[in-house]
């Protein structure tokens, strides 16, 4: 879907267009709030974003970047969000830790031991995956990495994402190789 | 059809995914989900073990014993990562370590045939009567070869005379009966090793034979210290 295309035709008045754009994004909102943050109120979240991104579209410049723009809509009613329950929630210090934190809930053991399983294959057989991914848990970040490791950040996500293809041929075929 | 700088962005999934973007990267990467759907499709699908590979504690346990495992095939690899980085083939070290051989080995075998032809510096020394009071020394210091000149005012060119060269104890060092070298200046000289030479007075005697006795003979001396 080319998002630039419908926000200019929304622009000119085609309500299908609208709510096309609304429908599309608030898929994607709530995906990227439950990635961001940890609260049964995705959907109020994503609702509100686009809702606001929906009152205030047609002023905005046709030039701007119109997924930025976007982002920045959700960030804030994120920022907001959190804002708010501070707020309420003044004295437990620790529930605003377990909103920030996308990753709470119980882990899934089955997926953890198949996944367990692969790792264990693709270490010895793609050993600079098993060093990229033993850097990013330690807290290290892309630009670190690549300098702990003597590469360029092309070549450091080349290695993430052919790491991904073994992990993923590994999980669906038992196998690491297509 | 997706321009090259959002191609470049859909690299980053995996590093999305596993949390190893910085901030900025991360926020470039969210905004690229919203219109790419190739990158959201694979990161939703892929989810569950995302969250899981981020969060277990087995795993990465398992990772980085197996890195600890591997770590001979670890040291090899950093081995390798160093002499063979991802750059240029001209910029890496195996490549100019190897130029360095290539130019290096000829010039250290060429320096040790050179050893072999014994250059050596060389001192000349001008030979003169006994008659003066200027002492002529060769220093063994200086070099092993000596040239000696000398001048015999009655020497005539290609005309034999005979020379002989004696220690003060009496050794004969030096003897050559047919010596027809002196040049049209009544110049002559001879090549004189003296490295085994012992340290002392010399003197060179030069005598024409067909003379007989009836020339005074004409000495030189110097001294080797
Ligand atoms: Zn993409």
């Amino acid at each position: 879907m080319d998002l630039n295309q419908l926000f200019a035709d929304a622009k000119k008045g085609d309500k299908k267009a609208e709510s096309l754009i609304y429908n599309y994004l608030f898929e994607r909102f709530k995906f990227l709030v439950g990635q961001k943050i940890n609260t049964n109120d995705v959907e109020d979240i994503a609702q509100e974003a686009c809702m606001t991104l929906l009152s205030k579209y047609k002023a905005m410049e046709g030039r701007e970047n119109f997924e930025s723009w976007a982002y920045s809509i959700l960030k804030n009613k994120i920022g907001n969000y959190l804002q708010l329950r501070r707020v309420e929630r003044e004295e437990l210090s620790d529930k605003m830790d377990d909103i920030r934190n996308p990753d709470r809930g119980p882990i899934d053991i089955q997926i953890e031991k198949r996944l367990n399983d692969c790792i264990k294959e693709i270490i010895s057989y793609y050993p600079r995956y098993a060093r990229a991914l033993n850097l990013a848990y330690q807290g290290y970040k892309a630009d670190e990495i690549c300098e702990k490791m003597d590469i360029k950040p092309n070549n450091f996500y080349v290695i993430l994402n052919r790491g991904r293809n073994l992990l993923r041929n590994c999980l669906e075929m038992g196998r690491i190789k297509a | 059809m997706r321009s090259s700088s959002e191609q470049q962005l859909c690299n980053l999934l995996h590093a999305y995914e596993i949390g190893a973007l910085t901030d900025e990267d991360r926020e470039r990467f969210e905004i690229h989900l919203l219109k790419c759907d190739a990158c959201y499709s694979s990161v939703k699908e892929f989810k569950a073990h995302s969250d899981t590979m981020v969060r277990s504690e087995l795993i990465k346990g398992t990772v980085s014993q197996g890195i600890a495992e591997t770590e001979p095939k670890g040291s090899f690899e950093k081995l390798r990562r160093y002499l063979l980085p991802d750059v240029p083939v001209i910029f890496r070290p195996a490549f100019l370590y190897l130029l360095l051989l290539v130019v290096l080995i000829p010039l250290v075998i060429s320096m040790i045939q050179m050893r072999g032809t014994n250059i050596e510096s060389v001192q000349y020394q001008d030979l003169i009567s006994t008659r003066s009071a200027k002492r002529t020394v060769l220093e063994k210091d200086l070099s092993n070869q000596a040239t000696l000149t000398f001048f015999y005012p009655d020497a005539r060119h290609n005309r034999n005379y005979r020379l002989i060269i004696t220690h003060e104890n009496g050794q004969v060092i030096y003897k050559d009966e047919n010596y027809n070298m002196f040049n049209e200046y009544q110049t002559g000289a001879i090549n004189l090793d003296i490295e085994n030479l012992t340290p002392g007075r010399y003197n060179l005697t030069i005598k024409d034979p067909e003379l007989g006795d009836q020339r005074e003979e004409n000495v030189y001396t110097f001294w080797i210290e």
